[in-house]
């Protein structure tokens, strides 16, 4: 299995390249790594301070691809992240120049702190994987791969990202404070920023592009599409839950198992995979009842609960004769 | 300190528990022909300390065997040396053939070594269950049913526990206190010293001692509810413990129908049977007598019963000849509860009237029932006492026996040993009279060579005859040994005899005043008892009749002997008359070869009426005799039903019980020889392992996932072996692999096979 061991090898690297800047979020990183693979993109939340940044761009200089960063400000506008038209006085025409999101790697810092309106712009290129800008519409790069941050949206100067447009994020990661000894250890590297400057690329375009067609061709048996659905449809029924899963949750969670079978060395899901990936896949995809909604992290408790009561599929004897 | 003390505690437990047990087993002495308690004693206590010390289980089990095989040779060839081969290869082979007779259904015929067997065999588990529960400190359960089983054996046998009983729960009181004292001590943090220790054990001594002076001492009401075995019985559904030669010690100890077989030790009950009032003096009573000898026991070749009328003024059948002076007598009976169906009568029955009952007869055996062979409450009967006539006795000409008593009073079975015949004609060869050669042998049998006892008497073995073993090799015995010897001494002899059972007198407990007819006459009120069952021996003389003899020591002989002068000339009538009876059975049993009953018509006249009027009753009960011989053996089929019933159900209860220890063993050794040839064979061989698990309480929950399960298990076994397995596994269940390379196979076996090891080790700690 060459393919598994590069994939391996693929998240070995990564998180080793990651770990010179930021110490004991493996969990994290390899879940960025399952949202690379699967063709997804990864929104990261936490209270500002905890490395969310740095992170980001350490695994983008870890990739080696056209990387660019969007800081999202009040005053952004759409057209400022998608790119314009300028009128090129020597040809008398007017001449593209593309913006920061045709890039092939993108960090958009701190998403929520810009108007509805460019978000919009973020949200459709990742959404359709291309942008109009002038009436002509133009494709975004094969490998397009977002990462966001955004600080929680109880902090000033937020506009919350509106719930229909936050599923174009195959996964919500957040990634806490670090523990005491993670922290020490923070404490004694230098800062991060000539660090940040040595990561060296470990992968190419076209290696993420092939590892991506190799993990889409990972094999999901019935019962654990059966699994899968049953927490799908488990959200939909659940009392605490206003909006459930939609279908399109059901295929991101289907895509992300896939990669996190794929990142694990197999060729197959088992349901340990779905169940890794569903909390970060389906937590920010549901509403709760307004009187749930309001604590920190209580969609994704949601979750796990409902993971907690779905019975696992196992083969019987029956199944097998 | 609280360790070393914890043990003696814990050894108090187990000598309590040790005490408990035996008394629950020790009626078992008396109830089977298993009567040895030292020999029950060690096999239990030594079964138990071996359970109790989880010792190897080679060393269990040849004790068991060695104890088991002791028993067999203690109690069933005694004769012969411990280490032959040859017993042991007898006993193997009773062994093997028993058990295909259970299996082909024939339990009836089950040998009394088989039933010892099973006994033994059910004593183990029982052993191993009461290890257990002293161990694991289940003691209410080991108490309650310790005196629930001795409140049964006290309900349904004659065997009295109610000493047991106390003693029982005394110790039970005592050892659910010394439980109860480590409980509480490994519950409180701080130490406590010998002091606590004696106090709590000065306090249960008090309580334990209390508890058995009130049990002896206080009153004690009587039954509060009648006993609910002779409900059963009337219902005829307890034939269980009354018939069957395994619990014959129990069996042989009043009235029983079955006489198949006879030995084994004698039991005593003073069950009051039936209280009568008799005009006469007190004598014999007689219930039926059996003719066919079978080397074993007693059966009757006639078994047919005709309507009796009642009051029957006729002479239903007779038994004495003309010689024979007779008084005639009336005795009322009253039965009490625990009565066997039977009526009984003393000398020649002249008429009997049962209040509110049809009643049947079988002359053959002198035999009457109620027609329904229900028990009767009461019966007044009428009879003539016999007075036989020394002369008459003594002149009895040789071969004028009546045919049928030739036919049937001289049968003896073809196995019978020569030595008993020779020693027949020894003991009688100096007479010259029939009389006198009957007293020989009476006096042969009441000399000192033979001893009288109720116990220790042994049981013929398969091959041996009953008789025989009596006459040469035991010389111990009772009632049956002595009288059934006489028979098949006399028969040896040529002088036709029977085989007679009934009571004996019965204790005198005064006079009363009956009204008999019209007049008031002061009879005697006899108490009889299950101990007064009786077995004798009746002799033909022609002209005489049939005269009683009784051979038993210790026992006065019932008859009335006179030497007055008798009248002559009515010797032949008398005989006719007894040969009329003869062929009325004859007829009624409609197997006797019309050349005979043409024989016996020559011979008969004064009874013709009689003889008619016999024929044509028996045409419409004729079958009754069967369904008397088919109930008995029935009896037998029910003990052995139950025995094999309860070592099944012993067996379950037990294999339930331990269900987890021995399925996990089979599943062990099924996974350390498991090969893994393809995706079946795994996945049952994964499915057998989850099943172990669980037997160790590790059990996968419904939500987990193979792979978390699988971790689980590795953090308790060490090692990683399980989720190596679980994923190969997986890609059966997920990936739907339905092959698997031959390295995987040898990989998945080998992991299969540590798994299996590291589980035994892990039992072992």
């Amino acid at each position: 299995m060459t393919q598994s061991l590069s994939a391996n090898q693929l998240v070995s690297d990564m998180i080793e390249n990651v770990e010179t800047v930021i110490v004991g979020k493996r969990n994290t990183i390899r879940m960025i790594t399952v949202a690379l693979l699967a063709g997804g993109h990864v929104l990261i939340e936490d209270i500002p301070g905890v490395g969310k940044t740095v992170l980001v761009r350490a695994i983008a200089r870890s990739i080696g691809a056209e990387f660019k960063r969007i800081q999202f400000t009040p005053d952004l506008l759409p057209s400022d992240i998608t790119g314009l038209s300028i009128f090129n006085q020597k040809n008398g025409e007017f001449e593209f120049r593309p913006g920061p999101l045709m890039g092939n790697v993108i960090l958009a810092d701190e998403i929520n702190r810009t108007s509805p309106k460019t978000q919009s712009a973020l949200l459709e290129g990742m959404a359709e994987r291309r942008v109009t800008v002038d009436g002509v519409t133009r494709p975004l790069p094969d490998l397009f791969f977002v990462m966001a941050t955004q600080n929680p949206i109880e902090y000033e100067g937020t506009y919350s990202l509106p719930e229909a447009q936050l599923d174009r994020f195959l996964l919500k990661l957040s990634m806490g404070y670090p523990s005491r000894t993670d922290e020490l250890a923070i404490l004694d590297k230098h800062s991060g920023e000539d660090q940040l400057a040595q990561i060296r690329p470990v992968l190419t375009v076209s290696d993420i592009l092939e590892l991506r067609r190799q993990a889409e061709s990972v094999y999901v048996s019935d019962s654990v599409k059966n699994y899968l659905l049953d927490i799908v449809i488990a959200t939909r029924k659940h009392p605490m839950i206003d909006l459930g899963v939609s279908p399109r949750g059901s295929l991101d969670l289907l895509k992300a198992a896939r990669a996190f079978a794929f990142v694990d060395q197999r060729n197959y899901v088992v349901p340990d995979d779905v169940k890794a990936v569903a909390p970060f896949v389906l937590a920010h995809r549901i509403i709760l009842r307004q009187d749930e909604a309001g604590r920190e992290g209580a969609a994704k408790t949601v979750i796990e609960k409902i993971i907690d009561h779905i019975g696992i599929p196992v083969m019987t004897r029956e199944m097998i004769r | 300190m609280p360790n070393v003390s914890n043990r003696w505690l814990r050894a108090v437990i187990l000598a309590l528990g040790i005490f408990i047990f035996w008394e629950c087993m020790k009626p078992v002495t008396e109830l089977t022909i298993l009567q040895s308690q030292t020999f029950l004693f060690l096999f239990l206590v030594i079964l138990v300390l071996l359970f109790y010390f989880q010792l190897p289980l080679w060393l269990i089990g040849l004790s068991g065997v060695i104890l088991t095989g002791y028993g067999i040779h203690f109690y069933f060839y005694r004769n012969e040396p411990y280490l032959s081969a040859q017993w042991i290869l007898s006993a193997a082979r009773a062994i093997g053939d028993n058990a295909l007779l259970v299996w082909s259904g024939d339990l009836a015929d089950l040998s009394d070594l088989f039933s010892a067997f099973l006994f033994f065999v059910l004593l183990w588990l029982v052993c191993f269950v009461v290890a257990h529960w002293l161990k694991t400190g289940r003691l209410y359960m080991f108490f309650f049913l310790a005196v629930t089983s001795l409140s049964m054996i006290d309900t349904f046998t004659y065997y009295k526990t109610q000493q047991s009983i106390v003693y029982v729960a005394a110790a039970g009181l005592l050892i659910l206190g010394v439980q109860r004292y480590i409980v509480m001590r490994s519950r409180t943090s701080e130490a406590r010293g010998r002091q606590s220790v004696g106090k709590w054990i000065i306090a249960l001594a008090i309580a334990g001692l209390l508890l058995v002076f009130l049990g002896f001492a206080g009153p004690k009401p009587g039954p509060q509810w009648p006993s609910p075995i002779l409900y059963l019985q009337n219902k005829g559904w307890l034939g269980v413990n009354t018939a069957g030669s395994f619990f014959s010690a129990g069996q042989r100890i009043g009235y029983d129908a079955d006489d198949t077989h006879l030995g084994g030790s004698l039991g005593m009950d003073s069950t009051v049977l039936f209280t009568a009032h008799v005009s006469g003096g007190s004598n014999y009573w007689r219930v039926a007598s059996k003719d066919v000898y079978t080397g074993k026991g007693w059966e009757s070749s006639g078994g047919s019963y005709s309507p009796l009328m009642q009051p029957s003024g006729e002479r239903a059948f007779s038994l004495y000849g003309s010689s024979t002076k007779v008084a005639k007598e009336t005795a009322t009976v009253s039965f009490s509860a625990a009565s066997p169906p039977i009526l009984p009568y003393i000398g020649q029955l002249a008429a009997i009237n049962v209040p509110g009952k049809q009643l049947k007869m079988n002359p053959l055996a002198g035999q009457v029932l109620t027609r329904d062979e229900s028990r009767a409450k009461s019966e007044q009967i009428s009879y003539l006492e016999p007075i036989y006539q020394l002369q008459a006795l003594r002149n009895t000409t040789p071969g004028t026996d009546p045919p049928l008593v030739r036919e049937q009073d001289l049968q003896l079975p073809k196995e019978l040993p020569n030595r008993v015949r020779t020693l027949a004609s020894r003991i009688t060869a100096g007479e010259n009279n029939r009389y006198d050669k009957v007293m020989a042998v009476l006096r042969y049998l009441k000399s000192s060579r033979f001893t009288y006892s109720t116990t220790q008497v042994s049981r013929p073995a398969r091959n041996q005859d009953y008789v025989d073993q009596f006459l040469f090799d035991t010389r111990v015995g009772y009632c049956d040994n002595f009288s059934t010897s006489m028979v098949v001494l006399l028969r040896s002899a040529g002088i036709p005899a029977r085989w007679v059972k009934g009571f004996s007198g019965g204790t005198y407990s005064g006079e009363a005043m009956d009204t008999v007819g019209d007049k008031k006459v002061s009879r005697s009120v006899y108490e009889i008892r299950n101990a007064d069952a009786h077995s004798w021996v009746e002799a033909y003389f022609p002209g005489s009749g049939w005269v009683s003899f009784e051979p038993t020591p210790t026992f006065a002989d019932p008859g009335r002997f006179t030497n007055a002068a008798q009248g002559n000339g009515k010797t032949s009538s008398a005989g006719r008359t007894n040969t009329a009876e003869r062929s009325t059975a004859a007829t009624g049993q409609q197997t006797r070869p019309q050349r005979q009953q043409a024989q016996t018509k020559q011979t008969q006249n004064s009874a013709g009426m009689n003889r008619q009027q016999a024929k044509t009753k028996a045409a419409v009960t004729h079958s009754a005799g069967k369904q008397f011989t088919a109930k008995s053996s029935n009896n037998k089929w029910k003990t052995f039903g139950l025995i094999v019933v309860l070592v099944i159900t012993g067996t379950a209860v037990l294999a339930f019980m331990t269900r987890k220890k021995w399925l996990s063993w089979i599943y062990v050794r099924k996974l350390s020889r498991v090969s893994v040839r393809d995706v079946h064979s795994f996945n049952s061989a994964y499915t057998d392992l989850n099943r172990l698990l669980g037997f160790m309480g590790i059990r996968r929950e419904n939500t987990q996932t193979l792979r978390e399960f699988s971790e689980r298990v590795d953090r308790r076994l060490s090692g990683n072996n399980m989720t190596q397995l679980t994923g190969y596994y997986e890609r059966l269940v997920y990936a739907d692999q339905i092959r698997i390379s031959n390295e995987e196979q040898v990989e998945i076996g080998m992991l299969f096979r540590k798994i299996a090891a590291q589980l035994t080790d892990k039992k072992k700690n």
